[in-house]
């Protein structure tokens, strides 16, 4: 028996169509999947469902809940069913929640308004909730304000207010793209219990096919506002179709089969980069980089992962900024950055650029792009008849120096980074999440670009990500960052395939595979907690209070992990007195 | 959050001590008391003058930085010198910072309610008839100056009185002598507060507008109305909420400008408040009235400014971890 | 893998219009802006064209009309002493849209450069900047100038100006502050830090410029604000000093005579109006046409 039933349904921005003719139908305690790149009117789709489309949306077709036609219902009726019958988890959890309400009286307020409760009883129903989504002292919880909250505990409290009135349809909107990898995997399992609980009908839309091929029983993939392919997950993943469905799954790198496209021509070790001992710390005592060392050799891509708040990002500044750190080294090309004087540093600059994550924000919007090319080459006295040259080699033509960035596609902006970055000729270049923000058919295209242009000009990178299966792909070693310290570092072969620290094979086993019977078949143990904050008391491992093997092992193993920090040796190894030397 | 608000606070009192010392410096160099004694006839001997002029700390022939010694000494002691003519600046100002404040705060209160409520009822009925008429008067009234506000309801105040035959509304003086009943306050009262309010409540309107706007499309808007409230519940209980928030800082920056105004109200309809009071010092080379009234003036300023932030806190529970 | 380059390599966006043109194509879209833009050219042309067409000059005086109202002649009237309302307003609102539009520029410009300093270097620089900003707010703005004003002798109008936008631009600097310390992490900000580029140059190249909207908007508003406050200070006397006039000082006059001879004041009073409103029109389309978010995208 279908609870939510969709025919036709049509969404115009004025003229613009962002969906045309989508139908969809989903029952009780089922997962339909909907798939899509950015722009493919997937959200837009599900808003629709909801009526909470902004006014000046056209929306046409039917929309039928248990029978009920809601399309052109009006909004005192729709009033009714929102929160009780529909219900929804948004994206961002931060924007979702109100900031200056406490996160009991929000979520009381959703059960109020649908059922006759006492504030009181509300209350203690919102605590029952907060409880049921697995938040830890949930009394204490509930009177707390959002911004007190990580992302994944807000994300969780989104939840249980979707959740409060018992809804026929759950509709999740990108539920996970904002949280880090083992809270992902926490949140979809609680999506899961929420599921098993209220027997809902969930629409989970989400660009990931990784995570749709664990939760999903159907798929449905949209492009440009249209259905291109829909069935049950298992034969839509097995045997897809269309050639759209092949393209988007052939370009997802997969943890558990990938080729490498950028290892390094072996070369003889030279180091481009030696970090030692680095430590930054924001107030006294607060260490976000805490002790890393770590090296790269010319033509050698180092892979840094970790999840949000391990202090990699904190870490390239340190080292781009070229100055002289409080405590440690940061030797570039040789050079001490302590004993640097003004030139030597401007000089240095030119071997060591860097690529951003957001191909938006890197270029600077009242530039052309002759501007933003010229601009390094200005500040180094270099010719600038290098523009159309940097153009090519970034796969775009000459003629495109006289435009905006806004005129082009995020994949084409970020061609454009990189191709400042290299304008001065540099020897190694930091990439900083460099294609986290783009689609993943392209996303495959700007990692090509980035391979051919290390075999052709020697490049050594610094490759910042937290998507592991695109490291596994690119990285010739790879450092796992944890709370400010590495936690393992060793040849990419090697730790993805023989991690020995627990948090890195915790971390692999949360990356969710784009194949369901694979994705199905491997045992769930999310990881418990997210990172805390670097301004906490740290004694011992500071990975144990999240740790899977630490309440396993004996008293005095663990006093050990308790005590004493454990320390990485060398440059292939794991931080842990408890380090596993084989099978993951 | 005590600590934080302590530092604000020894901050906010090393600025007035700072701008107050400017402020005596700028008068005490700028203007002459010593030209009123020069209309007087039989025009007094100079040293008479002199000595004159010395007793109330006020001779030019003095070193500036003696004089500004001699005056913040009696400051610190809670004395703020003597006018030109002898008679304590201390004397009448506690009255008249009492008809100041009782102008300002009541146009200010009326003003800033009046213009939320506008604001707020506008945005979310943004291009009905209540957002374009609301917003026809606010651009009129913010292109009316206060000098000309003020003169206009002056002028139609007469006209209502004529046409009724009954003295409905006073535009001169606080009260009328002699027949100072709760009524006739009231009757005095009602124009000046409206001038100020008036163009209070129209800066007010377009700036909660505005923030409204930018609120109402928020995620969390989006979240209270999946939840199942009204779209009017879902504008009150959070856009309304978070949307008031900015208002409050604005509240200090506005606190000048409402000085200025209620000067001009003042001197319009005859109310003998600090700001009548500063035009007719100036006017009159009293260095000493100037130098107090500038320091009231910044003393207000800092309680504005402090106000500001304890709202801020209790609106926003954001700040008050910081 | 091959995808992206036969998807993406053809540039898929025709080259979109200038921003500029955008903007002012928004700008006149709404009726503010046209609204605005043509009173404002209206008035300028009759400050400035006005009064060499008027059979009077600034210092005529009719002996035969003394507080005439509007004749052929005296097109606004005259005043009690016998001078020509019309030509005289006229030069006063030259005056005070002179000092309007100067204010504005000068405040404007010291706003943004004082507010994008501090954001962007932090640390001494804004705690420096910040207090001197703080000093500036708590001063009380009107009594420095009116003390000062006296002091100033004839004529000296551009001093006032100077004065006045002295005490004008605290609170956009603040603004833009808040803007910069945004901007300063914005990475194009950071990709021209890390391939070398000075402080200041990255502060004039690309802070200040992307936050022209926010500029643009305020100078015109601080327009309006100038001439306000300075209408205010000729009310009492403490403006513009005689031979020059303003608006403010003609409104002054003309209030003690206003309810006998109401030409001496709403001639004055109205075209001052019209002007602010003129400026606060434009002011808030160029906002709207400014902001991508507003007008018809908005709900």
């Amino acid at each position: 028996m279908n609870v939510l039933e969709v025919r036709d349904l049509g969404v115009r921005f004025g003229e613009v169509p962002a969906v045309r003719g989508l139908g969809f139908a989903v029952a009780g305690g089922e997962v339909l999947g909907v798939v899509g790149e950015s722009g493919s009117g997937k959200s837009a789709a599900v808003l629709a469902v909801l009526g909470l489309l902004p006014p000046k949306a056209v929306v046409t077709g039917s929309v039928r809940l248990h029978g009920r036609e809601l399309v052109g219902a009006p909004d005192k009726e729709l009033t009714a069913l929102r929160g009780k019958a529909l219900a929804m988890v948004f994206q961002d959890p931060l924007a979702a929640l109100t900031p200056v309400h406490r996160v009991g009286a929000q979520i009381a307020e959703a059960v109020r308004v649908h059922q006759d409760l006492s504030r009181r009883q509300a209350w203690a129903r919102a605590v029952e909730l907060l409880d049921l989504v697995g938040i830890a002292e949930p009394a204490r919880a509930a009177r707390a304000f959002p911004h007190e909250f990580s992302g994944g505990m807000r994300q969780r409290v989104m939840i249980a207010m979707a959740v409060a009135n018992d809804p026929d349809v759950l509709i999740c909107d990108e539920p996970t793209t904002a949280l880090d990898v083992t809270v992902q995997a926490q949140v979809l399992e609680v999506l899961r219990d929420a599921r098993r609980e209220t027997g809902a009908a969930v629409v989970f839309v989400t660009h990931d096919l990784g995570v749709v091929a664990g939760i999903a029983d159907r798929v449905l993939v949209m492009r440009e506002g249209r259905a291109v392919e829909s069935g049950p997950v298992e034969e839509v993943f097995a045997r897809p179709r269309m050639p759209y469905t092949r393209e988007l799954l052939a370009a997802t790198p997969r943890l558990d089969r990938e080729a490498a496209v950028l290892r390094g021509v072996p070369r003889p070790p030279v180091p481009v980069l030696r970090v030692e001992n680095l430590v930054k710390e924001y107030r006294r005592g607060v260490r976000v980089v805490d002790r890393v060392s770590l090296d790269i050799r010319a033509g050698e891509t180092l892979g840094l992962v970790g999840e949000s708040g391990c202090g990699k990002t904190t870490l390239l500044m340190e080292i781009l900024g070229l100055a002289a750190p409080r405590h440690g080294r940061v030797v570039v090309f040789g050079r001490d950055t302590a004993r640097l004087g003004r030139r030597d540093r401007l000089a240095l600059r030119r071997d060591l650029q860097i690529v951003f994550q957001d191909p938006m924000a890197s270029l600077d919007p009242r530039m052309t792009v002759h501007d933003i090319l010229a601009e390094p080459l200005r500040m180094h006295r270099l010719p600038l008849d290098r523009v159309p040259e940097l153009l090519r080699l970034v796969g775009l033509a000459p003629e495109h120096a006289a435009r905006y960035p806004q005129d082009f596609s995020g994949g084409q902006r970020q061609r454009i980074a990189i191709a400042r970055a290299l304008a001065l000729e540099p020897r190694l270049l930091v990439l900083d999440e460099p294609v986290s923000a783009l689609d993943v058919r392209i996303r495959a295209g700007v990692v090509e670009l980035l391979a051919e242009l290390k075999a052709r000009l020697g490049l050594a990178y610094l490759f910042v990500a937290h998507d592991l299966a695109l490291v596994r792909r690119i990285a010739d070693r790879v450092a796992v960052m944890y709370l400010g310290r590495i936690a393992e570092i060793g040849p990419a072969e090697r730790v993805f395939s023989a991690p020995r620290h627990p948090y890195t094979r915790a971390l692999l086993a949360a990356v969710p595979l784009p194949d369901p019977v694979a994705e199905r078949a491997r045992p769930r143990v999310p990881l418990a907690g997210e990172t805390p904050s670097p301004a906490g008391p740290l004694t011992g491992c500071r990975f144990r209070a999240r740790c899977p093997v630490y309440p396993g092992l004996p008293e005095t193993a663990r006093s050990r992990c308790a005590g004493e920090e454990p320390e990485l040796e060398g440059q292939d190894g794991a931080a842990c007195h408890h380090a596993s030397g084989g099978a993951r | 959050m005590a600590s934080f608000l302590v530092r604000r606070l020894v901050g906010y009192v090393v600025l007035v001590a700072v701008a107050t010392s400017l402020a005596y410096l700028l008068a005490a160099s700028a203007l002459d008391p010593r030209a009123n004694y020069a209309d007087r006839s039989p025009r007094p001997p100079e040293a008479a003058v002199d000595a004159q002029l010395s007793a109330y700390n006020l001779n030019d022939k003095d070193p500036l930085l003696v004089r500004y010694a001699t005056w913040a000494a009696g400051v610190l002691r809670g004395d703020f010198g003597r006018s030109w003519n002898g008679s304590p600046v201390n004397d009448d100002l506690a009255r008249r910072a009492g008809v100041t404040l009782r102008l300002v705060g009541c146009g200010l209160v009326l003003g800033a309610v009046a213009g939320v409520a506008v604001g707020a009822v506008a945005a979310a009925g943004q291009y009905g008839w209540f957002d374009r008429l609301s917003t026809a008067v606010a651009f009129l009234l913010l292109a009316v100056p206060t000098v000309v506000l003020a003169n206009t309801l002056v002028i139609a105040a007469v006209w209502l009185n004529d046409l009724t035959g009954v003295r409905l509304l006073m535009v001169s003086g606080e009260t009328t002598p002699g027949a100072a009943s709760l009524l006739d306050r009231v009757q005095h009262l009602a124009l000046p507060t409206l001038t100020l309010a008036l163009a209070m409540a129209a800066v007010f309107s377009r700036y909660q507008r505005n923030l409204m706007l930018d609120v109402l499309g928020a995620d969390f808007v989006r979240t209270a109305r999946a939840k199942g409230l009204s779209r009017a519940a879902a504008v009150r209980r959070h856009a309304l909420r978070v949307a008031l928030i900015p208002v409050v800082t604005y509240f200090a920056f506005t606190f000048g400008a409402l000085l200025v105004g209620a000067t001009v109200t003042e001197s319009v309809f005859g109310w003998y408040g600090l700001g009548q009071q500063l035009v007719a010092a100036i006017r009159g080379n009293d260095v000493n009235t100037v130098a107090a009234i500038s320091c009231l003036a910044a003393l207000a300023l800092l309680v504005a400014a402090l106000a500001a932030d304890l709202l801020h806190a209790a609106l926003d529970p954001r700040v008050r971890v910081a | 893998m091959t995808t992206d380059v036969t998807t993406e390599a053809p540039v898929a966006a025709p080259a979109a219009p200038s921003r500029r043109r955008v903007v002012a194509g928004r700008f006149l879209a709404s009726w503010r802006g046209r609204a605005g833009l043509a009173l404002l050219a209206a008035l300028f042309l009759l400050a400035f064209a006005g009064p060499p067409a008027a059979a009077w000059s600034f210092e005529d005086r009719d002996f035969l009309a003394f507080l005439s109202p509007p004749t052929a002649a005296h097109w606004f009237g005259t005043t009690q002493s016998g001078a020509d309302v019309f030509v005289v307003t006229m030069h006063g609102m030259r005056r005070s849209l002179l000092i309007g539009l100067l204010v504005a520029v000068v405040s404007t410009a010291v706003a943004a450069v004082v507010g994008a300093f501090a954001g962007y270097y932090l640390g001494w620089t804004d705690r420096v900047l910040g207090w001197v900003t703080d000093l500036l707010l708590v001063l009380p703005a009107f009594l420095i100038i009116a003390v000062l004003s006296p002091a100033l002798g004839q004529g000296a109008w551009l001093v006032m100006v100077g004065l006045l936008a002295a005490f004008m631009w605290m609170v956009t600097s603040k603004m833009v502050r808040g803007l910069a310390v945004s901007l300063r992490k914005r990475e194009y900000v950071l990709a021209a830090r890390f391939m070398g580029v000075p402080g200041y140059k990255i502060i004039f190249r690309h802070v200040i410029p992307n936050m022209s909207s926010l500029l643009i908007v305020d100078a015109t508003l601080n327009v309006s604000a100038a001439i306000l406050t300075e209408t205010t200070l000729s009310y009492f006397g403490f403006g513009v000093r005689p031979p020059e006039v303003s608006l403010g000082g003609l409104i002054a006059d003309g209030a003690a005579t206003a309810l006998y001879a109401p030409w001496t004041f709403w001639f004055a009073a109205g075209l001052l109006i019209l002007t602010i409103l003129a400026v606060n029109l434009a002011g808030d389309a160029l906002r709207d046409a400014f902001d991508p978010a507003s007008g018809g995208a908005r709900r």
